[in-house]
């Protein structure tokens, strides 16, 4: 993914049921017979997407949280969302 | 979940068989819609889920798989909507200890919460509808795959591959033992292929004392099984007791025949000179099963004629199987 695109906004697949329940993320997608969970940065980059946040503004909030330098927290990031895009989960 | 998901189907993640049964019923009908729980908790994260989830579709029905306490909480919880409950029940009376089951089955028999009593086994339905109303059948029903993952035919082998493939907890039901001794008896090569008995200490004994030549998988994703399998030239499924016979029927899909007893409904719909080809009379014998797998694997090929033919009959049982399910689903829909 190219620096232009952390200006990107993810959507949530509307098919796509979710929660927020005891600070985890449960994810059931369309075609699905279990549950996703999410927690720790997972979690909060879902929040990011939830809040329609640029993935560059996810990144910082990833990176601050968890103290991670910025270039390590873009890595996590970036390799999350693609396999939440790859998945159908989010758009 | 999608908003036109009418029956839910949701199932403890402890439950394969039933799990597998509902799974294959929302790939068949396209009628429901099969969630599995993993925590059996209840209130655990996922049961939390699937309530808000259920109470914002509203479903015309959920129905359980088997039963487990965790299910009462769910049966609280869709009371004020005007969702109906039903449990798909899969074990037959002679599959497991009915005894440890009873108190459960009794009180779904008798639950005004309860609507649909549907059962697996056509004779449980038959009995109980006397003495329950709303108890329907609802036969198993069977994915096919592909004709790119069907074995193909290898030729004649001096090593034939045989299956015995069993949860730790059925050893006794699916006639291990007899199976052994037969095997033990044979002339000809064969491997074994095996997902787990030999980890067992008195069968890993039994197999070293027998001589049985065999490999152990052990526990199988499913993707390793279905790779497994297609390796697989005449399955052992000599059972005592079966409901359907899953096991079974996932060879047959794929072209292998499977040896059984007269217990196993998978086979219940070849006809007369298949079945006494590959069904045992007295499961307790020993010298019959070796007798007919010396038989099946007397000639080259013999094994892929009959794997291809039941494989046929399999198919059109099974399309039958999917009407009538369909037929219950949409009495509970409509």
């Amino acid at each position: 993914m190219k620096d232009d695109d952390l200006s990107r906004v993810y959507a949530i697949n509307g098919e796509v049921a979710h929660r927020e329940i005891e600070g985890q993320i449960l994810i059931l997608r369309p075609d699905d017979n279990f549950l996703y969970t999410l927690n720790g940065s997972g979690r909060l980059i879902w929040q990011g997407i939830v809040k329609k946040k640029k993935l560059s503004a996810i990144i910082k909030n990833v990176s601050k949280e968890f103290g991670l330098p910025e270039a390590t927290a873009r890595q996590d990031v970036l390799a999350f969302v693609s396999e939440l895009e790859a998945k159908g989960i989010i758009l | 979940m999608r908003n036109d998901d009418r029956v839910i189907t949701l199932c403890v993640g402890g439950f394969p068989g039933t799990n597998r049964s509902l799974l294959n019923l929302e790939k068949t009908t396209g009628l429901t819609r099969h969630i599995v729980l993993r925590g059996s908790e209840a209130d655990g994260a996922d049961v939390k889920f699937y309530i808000e989830l259920l109470r914002e579709k509203k479903p015309t029905c959920v129905l359980f798989g088997g039963w487990s306490p965790v299910y009462d909480v769910f049966l609280k919880s869709i009371r004020s909507l005007k969702t109906e409950a039903g449990v798909y029940w899969t074990s037959s009376p002679g599959q497991v200890d009915i005894s440890e089951e009873a108190e459960y089955m009794v009180s779904l028999i008798n639950s005004r919460r309860i609507k649909h009593r549907i059962f697996a086994n056509g004779e449980l339905a038959k009995a109980l509808s006397g003495v329950s109303h709303n108890v329907k059948h609802l036969p198993d029903t069977l994915l096919f795959p592909g004709d790119d993952v069907i074995k193909k035919p290898k030729g004649k082998k001096d090593e034939l591959v045989f299956s015995l493939f069993c949860s730790p907890f059925e050893y006794k039901r699916k006639n291990v033992f007899n199976t052994l001794l037969a095997l033990s008896m044979l002339k000809r090569k064969y491997t074994l292929y095996l997902n787990g008995l030999s980890k067992n200490r008195f069968y890993g004994n039994i197999l070293k004392t027998l001589g049985i030549r065999y490999r152990d998988f052990n526990w199988m994703t499913d993707e390793k099984y279905q790779t497994v399998l297609g390796e697989v030239d005449l399955g052992l499924q000599i059972s005592f007791a079966e409901t359907f016979n899953y096991v079974a029927a996932e060879h047959i899909v794929r072209k292998i025949p499977v040896m059984t007893s007269r217990m196993v409904p998978a086979l219940d719909c070849m006809p007369a000179h298949i079945r006494n080809r590959l069904v045992v009379d007295d499961a307790d014998c020993a010298s019959e099963i070796r007798d007919k797998i010396e038989y099946l694997t007397g000639e080259a090929d013999r094994l892929h004629y009959l794997g291809e033919r039941m494989h046929a009959h399999l198919k059109k049982e099974n399309e039958r199987r999917i009407g009538q399910a369909k037929k219950v689903l949409k009495s509970i829909i409509e």
